[in-house]
């Protein structure tokens, strides 16, 4: 079934009259419409946690880079695991491992790891570094089934294969089973917007988040996304933990910015995220979230960490920048309507399309919600190199 | 070939030997001409149908366990696991196997659909439960391997190994082989779970063996294909792929069929491991494939038929994505299904 089944009414008629119309008036810049308003109902009487984000390190960013840690494709766990080491030590300012691991987990904890499977098995949460983090964990004192390896799409969980790579009593939720499945969510925690005229307005947070975990790991990946620019720490959470989000996407406009903050915002989303430990053993620098092709997937070898998403999203946001600057790929703030494609592989295949008006500022609008700093003078940027 | 193989009509494992024949023998897969009927079931099937006599029986992750009778596409019974299921069911001695994700192994009577016995596993069982020599062996991601007697369900045994185990066994007379998440690759004695020889690879092993005369075939999510002797467990060759496999391998005429998450399925000579051909399926292949008569299946992106000794495309039919379910050949049908739920007859 398509999306614009979903629709009540033609938004903008079609998608590509919009764009040729947009042609034909010899637009050279699109502009992005107004969003709608967006109505939040967070779980009653939750109060912000200290750790909530932007956490304990509000501002400081934590990147460990071993180019031995991949070599084509294959990830080594001993090396990520002194990655991960010596990450927590600098981002906590503490000797002991343990005591930084301390720091944001308890042992009466149920901790939820979020990982983002999307666009396995080319590009995904790497199991080597979810492993450590397990281990991790249980150093502090969390039993394996107080621990809960999560994402909302159980067919991309399984595709990456996670299952096998978990300890026994590790707990693994895809928490939907097929399309239209909804028996996983929180009908009392959600976001309610009409973007482009859809029968169904409200976006409902997992129960697994507002009900079972008490903290939450994030674990994104260094990618690009066609529709929010980049996907990191914020997407990776938003879009992972509530549903019925591709809603906001309708090409070639997307209102990833706002809605991913303001996701993210949400309580207890906001306050039990605890820690962000973004996967940059690859990064996706064309294609995003989805492409499989390999040509535009580099292998840098790097953990980020810290505490801020919007801190490290912005670092994210610049290596991605960097990198595609360096590939001669379009900028992720394009907006010349001839660059628009709706042939989804001209774009997997083209570093010169977009299939949307990229929404990277969802960064800094996130910062604006009181999330983070996106501020680059603001943030404190930590690189450790390691393996030279 | 599984001892259990009864019939002509029977397809009755995933493993039910090592082409994947059940107890058909090669049969010709013929380039369907339409759907013949399809089921829609409540929810997504993680699993592969299996055949026996005119009912086609399927696991779903609506928590049933789902008999089909061939003729009309229409319920015979359905049975309430209570859980959903990634278990392939088998058939041995008139009963149903299969496993679901709270643990318990079932079996049922194949007619009726009655429960005749169960036991509990700590943690999911998405594995097919094998039989072989009257016992029935399965592993579970509790980090435990099981044997219980087939007619009563009693536990005969069971091997701790410490890690999650999602391989479906391949059971011989005197061998029991399968892969686990510590990436090693097990034997077991069958009487007694006494471990004849253990292998490391060099990631989890979710793909499940096997067995080519005196070879086990097992794919490693370390991106290669190894093939070990069966007796001792030594590497006999180690074939490298571009990403992890999680895909079982099939054998047939002295080649061994296994797919790939780098997009390819691969058509490897048993004996020496040298490439007979690769194919670009065009998505991650994490389903199994079979062999039919000249002809090796695969559900990849949808049902695709491939001439077994060239890799050439045959035939394709746009139905039964899936991500570890497996066609049933059954002459001038084809039963498949797939993570929409939607389990076809092609004719």
């Amino acid at each position: 079934m398509k999306r614009r089944t979903f629709l009540k009414s033609a938004w903008l008629g079609s998608a590509a009259s919009f764009v040729g119309r947009l042609k034909a008036q010899g637009m050279k810049r699109f502009t992005q419409p107004k969003p709608p308003p967006i109505k939040t109902h967070p779980l009653p009487n939750y109060k912000l946690s200290p750790l909530g984000m932007p956490g304990l390190y509000p501002g400081r960013v934590v990147e460990v880079v071993d180019p031995h840690a991949i070599s084509n494709n294959h990830v080594s766990q001993p090396l990520v695991r002194r990655m991960l080491e010596r990450g927590m030590q600098e981002l906590t300012g503490k000797s002991s491992v343990q005591d930084a691991w301390g720091l944001f987990i308890k042992p009466s904890d149920v901790v939820g790891i979020k990982i983002n499977p999307s666009g396995a098995p080319a590009c995904y949460s790497s199991p080597e570094i979810v492993r450590e983090i397990i281990r991790a964990v249980e150093s502090v004192g969390v039993p394996a089934h107080n621990i809960v390896v999560y994402d909302r799409y159980s067919y991309e969980v399984q595709l990456g294969s996670y299952r096998a790579f978990l300890p026994v009593g590790v707990r693994l939720v895809g928490i939907e089973n097929g399309a239209f499945d909804v028996s996983g969510y929180d009908m009392n925690v959600y976001c309610q917007a009409d973007f482009f005229g859809e029968w169904e307005t409200r976006s409902y947070l997992a129960q697994v988040v507002s009900q079972e975990v008490t903290k939450i790991i994030n674990v994104p990946t260094l990618k690009d996304h066609s529709a929010a620019g980049v996907t990191g720490c914020l997407k990776n959470l938003g879009y992972g933990s509530f549903n019925n989000v591709a809603r906001s996407h309708h090409q070639p406009i997307t209102f990833t910015d706002p809605l991913i903050g303001v996701m993210c915002s949400v309580e207890p989303l906001r306050s039990k995220a605890v820690l962000h430990i973004m996967d940059g053993m690859r990064e996706v620098w064309h294609g995003g979230p989805l492409t499989q092709v390999q040509s535009f997937i580099a292998q840098p070898g790097m953990l980020i960490l810290g505490t801020d998403p919007v801190a490290v999203d912005t670092v994210e946001l610049d290596l991605i920048t960097r990198k595609r600057q360096a590939e001669g790929a379009l900028s992720l703030w394009d907006r010349n309507p001839k660059n628009i494609t709706f042939n989804s592989n001209e774009f997997y295949h083209n570093s010169q399309k977009n299939l949307f008006y990229r929404q990277p500022g969802h960064i800094a609008a996130a910062g604006k919600l009181g999330l983070g700093i996106s501020d680059h003078q603001k943030i404190d940027r930590q690189r450790i190199q390691l393996g030279t | 070939m599984n001892q259990h193989n009864s019939g002509a009509t029977e397809w009755v494992a995933l493993l039910g030997d090592s082409a994947r024949t059940g107890g058909l023998g090669l049969k010709a897969a013929l380039e369907p001409k339409g759907i013949r009927w399809r089921l829609r079931l409540a929810k997504s099937v993680r699993s592969a149908p299996v055949l026996g006599g005119d009912l086609l029986y399927v696991t779903c992750l609506d928590g049933f366990l789902h008999a089909i009778d061939t003729t009309t596409g229409r319920h015979a019974w359905k049975f309430d696991a209570g859980a959903p299921s990634h278990s392939t069911p088998s058939l041995s001695g008139g009963k149903v196997l299969f496993g679901c994700d709270s643990g318990r192994v079932r079996a049922l009577d194949g007619i009726s659909g009655r429960k005749v016995w169960e036991v509990a596993a700590g943690a999911e069982v998405w594995a097919s439960p094998v039989v072989q020599g009257g016992k029935v062996f399965f592993g579970s991601a509790d980090g435990n391997f099981y044997s219980v007697d087939l007619e009563t369900g009693k536990r005969e045994w069971t091997r701790p190994v410490g890690a999650r185990i999602y391989s479906t066994a391949c059971a011989t007379p005197g061998r029991v082989y399968f892969g686990c998440s510590d990436k090693r690759v097990y034997c077991l004695e069958p009487s007694s779970g006494k471990v004849l020889w253990s292998t490391a690879t060099g990631n989890v092993v979710d793909s499940s063996p096997a067995v080519a005369g005196d070879t086990v075939l097992i794919g490693s999510e370390d991106f290669a294909v190894y093939a070990f002797d069966a007796a001792t467990g030594s590497v006999r060759w180690k074939v490298e792929t571009g990403l992890g496999i999680s895909s079982s391998p099939a054998v047939s005429g002295g080649t061994v069929f296994i797919g790939s998450k780098d997009h390819f399925l691969y058509a490897l000579d048993v004996r020496t491991g040298s490439l007979r051909w690769k194919v670009n399926l065009r998505t991650s292949v994490t389903a199994s494939p079979v062999v039919g008569k000249g002809v090796v299946c695969i559900q990849a992106g949808g049902l695709v038929a491939l001439d077994s000794s060239t890799g050439k495309t045959l035939w394709r039919a746009s139905l039964g994505r899936s991500l570890q379910s497996a066609p049933v050949l059954a002459g001038s049908r084809t039963y498949l299904a797939g993570i929409q739920g939607i389990v076809y007859a092609l004719e």
